[in-house]
Order: C-alpha cells, then structure tokens, then sequence
C-alpha cells in the first residue's frame, strides 16, 4: 500500500511538468489547420479571433494594421504606464521632482518615459488615421454603424486620457496648457456675459470647478487628473475597447465587398459551420452555434475562400505589434520627452499651447472660447458618430472611396476644405475681424460670426452640396469627413507652427519676439 | 483587386517579423548600453578610480582606489530641499590631492569645504545649477527647463550672502559679496528701491529679485546668455536698453563694481533656509533689521536721500527727470521750514512728484528716524550772510499768520511769473507741484509767503519780494490763489486748526 502510494506520487511528480502544460493549454500544440482553428475556438485569449478569416484581411492595404497597431499602443502605454506610477507620486510638491529623478537615475526610467510619451502621441495620431480607414471603406455601415459610435467613444477617450496625463509632469507646459483646457470648460460664461445673464447662470464655473476641484488648477485638479488617467478613463477604455472588438466578429469580420476573388483552393481545407463544432465538445456548443442568428461569422459565405487565423492572421498582428513596438522604442532611444520649467502659476507661458491635437480648436477658441471649445467640438463629434445613421445607401463595402466617383468627390473636398481653411485663418491675420471692423459690436455677434463658426458652416454647405448634386449620401458623407480631416490637418499645424506670443500670426517661431 | 498570393504574403510576413524584432532588439540592447556602460557618469567615475590609483602613496591608498564605487553618489538634504547628485562626477572635491586635476576632478578651490562640508551643505544651494542632473549640460542647465542654472563662477559669491553678512566674509573669500552689499548702502539703492520694508516705491521692491526666473524677465534687450545674472549686469550698464522706458538712472559702475553688485543683487533670495545654516551675525543682521536702531541723520540721508538730493545744499536740475530736486538742507530752507512740515514731507511725500513717501508704511523709517532725519536737514549752519530778515523769519514760523490775499488777483500774477517753473495750475513741471494734498496740509502761509518774498537760495527759485519787484499784498494774493488750487477747506486742514481759527 505505502509503496505503491509511494510510486503514484513518484508517477505524478514526473509527469507533473506535462500535466501542469496540458491543464494549462487544454490542447496540445496543434499540428493541423483544423487543430488550430480548434485552439483558436476554445483558447480565451485567442478566440477574440474567428477560427478562419478572409484572405483579404492579411493584405497590408486592407486596414494598414491600424486597429491592432491602437491595441499595440495601449498595450504599450499600460505597461510603461504602470512602470511609471511606481516612482510617479501626484503631489504638487514631489510630482515635478519625481518626474527628474525617473529622467535622470531610475533605471530605464528615461527611456519608459520617453516611449510612454510618444506612444500617446502616436495613438492621437493613429486613432485619427484608423478612423479615417474606416470611414473611406465605408466599414461603418450596416450592419456595423454602432461599432463606428463605440469608435468615436474610444476617440474621445484616447484625446481624454492624452490630455489628462498631460498634466501629471506638473512643468509650466503641463500647468498652462490644463489652465487652457479649463478655461474653455468654463466658456459658456461668455455666452452668459455676453446675453446680460445673472451669475447664477454661469454654468461654466461649475463644469471648471468639477473639472479642477476649484477655481484654478492646483493639488485638487492634480489629483482629478491623476484618478481619471491611470484609473477611470483605462477602465472604460479597456470595456468599450472589448466591446469594439467583440463586434467585428459579431458583425461578420472586416467589411469587404461581395464577391472578392480569393486564391481559394489548396490547402485550404473545406469547412462549413458544422464542422466548427469541435468533436470532442458537448453537442450543446453547436446548439449555441445555431442560436447565433444573422450575423454568425459564416452564414451566407463561402467557406472556401478562408484560411485559417493560425497562423496566417496571428502572424500579421505579432508583425503588426512589433512595427508599432520597434517605432515607440526607437523614439524612446531617440527623443527625450518635453519637460520644462517647475509649474509657475505666477509666469504665464506665452503662447500658452494645449497639446498639439487640441490646437486646432485653440485656433478657434482665440474667438470664442465657447463656439470654439465646446460647440464645434460638439457638432464635429454628434456629427461624425451620426454618419452611419444618416449614410444608410447600400454599397459595397470594403472599397476604398467606394470607387472612383469616391475618389474624385474626396479630391475636390480636400481642395474646397483646404482653401476654407487657410481663409478662415488668414483673413483675419490679414484684415482682422467684426470687433477690428466694428469697434462696438455686442459680443454675441463675434460668438455667433466667427471663422471657425463660419468653416463648420462652409464644411456642412458644402457637403450638402455634393449630397444634392450627387443624389448619394455616401458621397455627401465622404465630402463632410474629408473637410473634417482636411480643417484638423490646417488649424492643427497653424496653431502649432504659426502662432506665437498673445495667439499672433508667425510664420516660424524664430520671428517670435524674445521675451 | 488583385489576387492575394497567400504563400508569398507569408513569407514576406514572416521576414518583416524578424527583422522588426530584432531591431526592436538592438534599440533595447542600445539603450540598456547607453544607460548602464556608456553613461557619461560612469565614464567619469572610471576615470577618477585611474587617477585614484596613480595618487595612491601606499597599499591603503591603492585598496582605496580599487573600493571605489562606479555608482551614483549624492547628498539629500530635506532641510535645503535639494538633491545634489553633483559629487557623481566631482567626487574629488574634498581631496586636497585633486588640486593639479582637470574638471570634474578638481577639488574644490579655496577652503570653502572646510566650513561647508558637501554632505551638510550639498552644491546647489551655492553654485545653483539643476542638481539631480547627471551631464554637465542638464547640471547647468541654461536653456534646459530648469529655473535656476548654474551660476557663473564670477556669481557665485551671491550666495554668501544667504547666511553671512558682508563684513563677516569680507576677508574670508566674500570679497565681492561685501563690496556689492556696501555699494547697495552707498549708491544708495534705497531711494527708490524698497528691501526688507525700507526704501522708496520709485523702483520695484528688491525682495527676492534673486530668486527670479526667466519668464518674469523681458529678455528682448539682452544680448548675452538669457539669464538673471546676465540680465541684471546688462541692466546695470544701461536700464532703459534692457527696460524700455524705465525710470531708473544708470549708476556708473566699473566693471568690478557691476560684478559685486550683481552678486549682491542675487543674494536677495528671500529663501526660508533653517536657521541652524544662518551664522551669527546673519542673525544679527535680521534682528537689526527688526528693530532699526537709531542711524544717524546723515548715514540716513547719504541712503535714503543723496540719489536725488546729493548734498542737498543746492538745488539740483535732474536731466534724468527734467525735474528740480529742491535743496533741502539749502541755508534758506533750513531757516523757514518748521519741524512738523519737514517731517510731514518725509512722512508722506509729495505725491505727484518723484519724492516718495518715507513713513513707517510706505518707505519703512520709523517716526524716530524720520525725526532724526528732519534734525539733521534743519541743522545745516547758516552763515552770516545768508541769514534772512528778522521779520520774515517771524512770519515763516508764526503758527497764526494767514494770508488775506485776493485769489484772482494772485491768478494773474501766478501766471506771469511762476507757470514758467511750476506749470500751469501749479501742477509742476521743472519746478516741485504746488497743489499736492500733502503740501497744501502741511505748508503753512507763513512758510509760503517766506519762500515766495526770499526765493530759496543756491537754487532756481528766485526772492520775489527783495528782486522781483513784488509788493508783499502780491505774494499775499499768491497764496491766496494757491490756497484754492489747493482746494482746501480751511476749516478743516491742520494749519488752521493750528491756527485757531474757524
């Protein structure tokens, strides 16, 4: 008896490194497309994944790899994220100072900093362009328009969380360009100065006050921004990021047009729903197969023209990921992110910049603070999440432009939005505007009549313009999202390279007065 | 769309994957190499523990040598609020054998350390500079985001005066600190400039001008580095190219003289250093300041007053200000002025004019300096024959005099022969304004009708009764037009309650 109890336990300590292995990957390492479109199925972090994808997917000009690049970058900024609130403490008297000593002796701490830093900017950038992808193959459409609003959710929370970390360093930067941020959370005051209303209506204080914590930004604010950057905003970046995700599978995979041409063929085995039931799996998974109606990833397609996600699609996304990893660690090596001088609530930067996405809508802030700031952003952001609601024309999608009337109706609007842009910023330079022309104008008139009040006009004229002409919401669409993108490009390089000290026009920074 | 040629898309894929991974490795492995080997620091370090050795007399000096550390070495002190990593790449500046050495091996010059040993003082609170830093470049820090940078050597003195007073280091390696903190004294600063609550509110207070940063400095007229030592020697060589429009006269330094200047200038830091750091006389220094003792009227006035007055025997026409400084210890002064209007100008000044106010509140004398100000102004000797004329004098300081002129006649006179030095309506112009609160309070009649029939002499205002051929019922009307310049309602002014009268 003993020594039999004995040898089982000899038997289990050596087979211990096995089974450790097989308890945690159920299935052994696959050896054929069929047992690792099985993995893919049963593996939690792999089934996000359809078991077999269209060939399509894996070529480069498809998506560019934009959505897993975003992955890859959030991935990136919570790790180096959390390296980070290790030596990082929010108070107003050691932040700055814990911020000096990650530069200069933490181990590693420049360099985590460094790529925490431009991965941030890098997922501004790349969130726009994924976005725009999105938008020119007209993947929002049905049945996917509620991914396309889960994707400007996740757009809102990318800007919010860039612009509340921007904070955390407590340098002059950081301090006045959240002074700015706040003060254009508390601009409808304006419009209630500028209508005669009591104070009592001064909604604004109290959306800067919930913003900050109090009347100008301090330990409070600091501590609001530290909660919402490394808590509140990567909690529900995180959820809406699952849930984006989870749709494109639900949604049927990538958009692509009807019909597509694939290798199909060899090696490719053949593979219809039934088959997707494992063999060894209880008979009720396949009943739960069938209670996915419509929209299961393979109803009304060929099966042959898939292949399978291991490892022809895993292999892409790991590429994807290092590309994105390679760009953030080489920036990291390379630049060192901006830190200026100890925040100094009594030394104004001037010019006072927000983060660079932002200064597209400073551009139009320095009229109105309120059309600027809150009501254009508004529009910009109802606007663009309406699209798929509005836009309901049944199309191919996947095609880039949706053709070559697309293309053409696109060309156009970047020519129309361009040429808007640069007059809604250097007619003013150049002739000044309503309270230069009429000295005593009620300020309700410059809220209302303003270049940036009147290029959202331009943009939305326009593009009901195409839609008339064309007869095609589409392509009215097409025309509003490139004004769009065409309008952030402009403002946002002007007020980054063109204006200097009190918003005036320069055209380089080395024509700035020295102050 | 074109066909998708799977297995070459693999294949390409594949590659793409490992080069991007290894580069992704070779800029991990470069960065782990330029932070943990080529590290300027640990270069540094390396080099020293080499120089270590060579000095190394004995077995024990050699085993010293080998125990040096190649790490990061720094003095914290909470107390100070600074973190030097300095030593890092100085660690020889407490040996005396590093004297022959290149920086940042050099050991430290003079026996400064001696009194200053780094560990309880650190390197910054003197020199300045970014201390956490660890490359020369971001440990100066000038254009590096970093509000104080190192000073330059020339400077550094400045920082003496942050616990030492100038006398106590005048022959102790604070040379230059003292000769800035005397020059402060005898340039005199203070007549416009206030420090520690005492001196005039022409110029900006002083308080902590030491400690300013960039951003609070106009930098356009600047031509060297953007710094605040730089800005305040450019400053003192020309005011108005670094201010525009400023008010303040250039004060005619040698270049030793701006130097020691400057570095007093940057010793006004205004810091809340712990006062175990402070030495005795520093102590002493701040007590005094509490509780002024009584200087002498003379040491005041060289202070307070000399900048506008000089001596104050004369009247002196200021081109600076295109204005008269009146000669307030002038022999005919000294003989009308009463006591309380003298020491009612100091008090108050004369606002509308350059002369500020002197008073506890304002430029910080206390009543008692004030008073001994005023002795000092009053006593300066008369000779023979300057005295005025025993009737005057008695109306100069007759309490009840009054004048009962007609102020429309004394319009007319006012107008042809005063608006030509004191502007129309008596507003000042050369000349000081005459319808200031302050000097309708405290000027009394008697006083007026003194000055205007005597003149002052040794300055512009000329004697109206004895040359310029008035008859005294003219200087009567003056005062009179004077008095409703003034708008004063005698009723209620100090003089005429003084006087008694309704």
């Amino acid at each position: 008896m003993a020594a039999s109890g004995l040898a089982t336990f000899w038997e289990n300590l050596r087979a211990l490194p096995r089974n450790l292995r097989d308890s945690l990957v159920r299935h052994g390492a696959p050896s054929s497309d069929r047992a690792r479109s099985q993995a893919v199925f049963t593996n939690f972090f792999l089934h996000v994944h359809a078991t077999r994808i269209h060939p399509r997917t894996l070529s480069l000009t498809t998506t560019w790899g934009l959505g897993v690049s975003l992955i890859a970058q959030f991935v990136i900024l919570t790790a180096t994220g959390v390296l980070l609130m290790v030596y990082y403490t929010p108070s107003v008297e050691l932040a700055y100072n814990s911020i000096k000593d990650l530069h200069y002796v933490v181990p590693t701490g420049r360099f985590i900093r460094n790529i925490h830093r431009w991965a941030a900017h890098l997922m501004v950038i790349t969130v726009i362009l994924h976005m725009a992808r999105v938008f020119y193959t007209a993947a929002y459409k049905a049945p996917r328009e509620f991914n396309w609003v889960l994707g400007m959710m996740l757009f809102v929370l990318t800007l919010a969380l860039s612009f509340s970390g921007y904070l955390l360093p407590w340098d002059q930067l950081a301090y006045w360009a959240v002074t700015i941020g706040a003060n254009i959370a508390a601009s409808p005051n304006e419009l209630v100065h500028a209508l005669g209303l009591p104070a009592a209506f001064n909604v604004g204080d109290l959306q800067r006050e919930l913003l900050l914590g109090a009347s100008t930004v301090g330990q409070e604010a600091l501590t609001r921004f530290y909660l919402l950057h490394v808590m509140v905003l990567p909690i529900a970046m995180v959820l809406i990021m699952g849930v984006h995700i989870w749709r494109i599978r639900k949604d049927g995979g990538l958009a692509r047009p009807e019909g597509t041409p694939t290798p199909a063929g060899k090696g490719v085995g053949t593979m219809t729903p039934q088959m997707q039931t494992p063999s060894s799996a209880p008979g009720k998974s396949y009943g739960l197969m069938c209670i996915v109606k419509g929209r299961s990833p393979y109803t009304g397609q060929d099966p042959d023209e898939t292949v399978p996600a291991w490892p022809y699609l895993l292999r892409a996304e790991l590429l994807v990921f290092m590309i994105t990893m390679l760009v953030c660690v080489a920036l990291g090596l390379l630049f060192d992110a901006p830190l200026k001088e100890i925040a100094n609530p009594a030394v104004p930067e001037n010019p006072a910049k927000a983060p660079w996405y932002f200064l597209g809508l400073q551009e139009m802030v320095s009229y109105s603070a309120f059309v600027g700031g809150l009501v254009i952003p508004a529009i910009v952001v109802l606007g663009l999440a309406l699209i798929p609601f509005l836009d309901r024309e049944k199309e191919p999608a996947g095609v880039w432009f949706s053709g070559a009337r697309g293309k053409r109706i696109a060309a156009w609007s970047v020519l129309f939005a361009a040429i808007a842009a640069v007059l809604s910023v250097a007619v003013p330079v150049r002739y000044g505007w309503l309270r230069n022309w009429f000295p005593d104008i009620h300020q309700l008139w410059i809220i209302i009549f303003n270049p940036g009040s009147l290029l959202t006009v331009a943009y939305a004229v326009w593009s009901l313009w195409i839609l008339s002409r064309t007869r095609s919401t589409r392509l009215g669409a097409i025309a509003l999202f490139t004004c769009f993108l065409v309008g952030f490009v402009i403002l946002t390089y002007v007020g980054t390279y063109l204006r200097g000290p009190n918003w005036e026009f320069y055209w380089s920074p080395a024509d700035w007065p020295v102050h | 769309m074109s066909e998708i040629n799977l297995p070459q898309l693999d294949r390409r894929i594949k590659w793409a994957l490992l080069l991007t991974s290894l580069a992704t490795l070779a800029v991990l492995l470069a960065s782990a190499l330029a932070e943990n080997v080529f590290a300027p620091w640990r270069i540094i370090r390396g080099r020293y523990a080499g120089i270590l050795a060579e000095k190394a007399g004995d077995a024990r000096g050699a085993a010293l040598a080998r125990q040096f550390e190649n790490r990061i070495v720094q003095n914290v002190l909470p107390e100070l609020g600074t973190v030097d990593r300095c030593i890092t790449c100085h660690p020889g500046v407490d040996d005396p054998r590093m004297t022959d050495q290149p920086q940042p091996y050099r050991a430290h010059s003079g026996d400064y350390l001696i009194h200053h040993p780094p560990e309880k003082f650190g390197c910054t609170v003197c020199h300045r500079g970014q201390g956490r830093a660890l490359t020369f470049e971001e440990a100066k820090a000038v254009g590096h985001h970093w509000d104080y940078p190192l000073l330059p050597p020339e400077y550094t003195q400045s920082s003496c005066g942050l616990c030492h007073t100038g006398p106590e280091v005048e022959h102790r390696g604070g040379e230059v600190y003292a000769l800035g903190e005397r020059l402060f004294g005898e340039k005199g600063c203070r007549a416009c400039h206030r420090l520690s609550g005492r001196g005039g509110s022409l110029g900006p207070a002083l308080d902590g001008v030491g400690m300013k940063v960039r951003g609070q400095l106009p930098m356009a007229g600047v031509s060297g580095e953007h710094t605040l030592p730089q800005w305040l020697a450019e400053h003192f060589d020309s005011p108005q190219r670094v201010v525009p429009g400023s008010l303040m006269k250039p004060p005619q330094l040698s270049r030793e003289e701006n130097t020691a200047l400057t570095v007093y200038m940057l010793s006004l830091q205004n810091r809340d250093l712990p006062r175990s750091y402070l030495s005795p006389e520093k102590h002493r220094e701040y007590y005094l300041a509490a509780r002024p003792a009584p200087a002498s009227g003379e040491a005041l006035f060289s202070q307070f007053c000399s900048p506008c007055h000089d001596t104050g025997e004369i009247g002196i026409y200021d081109k600076f200000y295109a204005a008269f400084a009146p000669a307030v210890r002038g022999v005919a002064f000294a003989q009308i002025a009463s006591a309380s209007y003298v020491e009612a100008v100091i008090r108050e000044g004369r606002p509308g004019t350059a002369m500020p106010a002197w008073g506890a509140a304002a430029g910080g004398l206390s009543d008692a300096e004030i008073a001994e100000l005023r002795r000092y102004l009053l006593a300066t000797p008369v000779p023979q024959g300057s005295r005025l004329a025993e009737p005057i004098l008695a109306r100069a300081h007759d309490p009840n005099y009054r004048s009962t002129g007609d102020a429309g006649r004394g319009a007319a006179i006012f107008t042809r022969h005063c608006t030509g030095c004191h502007g129309p309506g008596g507003a000042g112009l050369l000349a000081p304004s005459l319808v200031t609160s302050t000097f309708q309070r405290h000027a009394a009649d008697g006083f007026l009708y003194a000055t205007i029939a005597e003149g002052r002499a040794n300055t512009a205002m000329p004697g109206f009764l004895s040359r310029g051929g008035f008859f005294e019922r003219d200087i009567e009307d003056v005062i009179a037009y004077l008095r409703k310049l003034g708008g004063q309602d005698r009723a209620a002014s100090p003089v005429a309650r003084a006087q008694g009268q309704p």
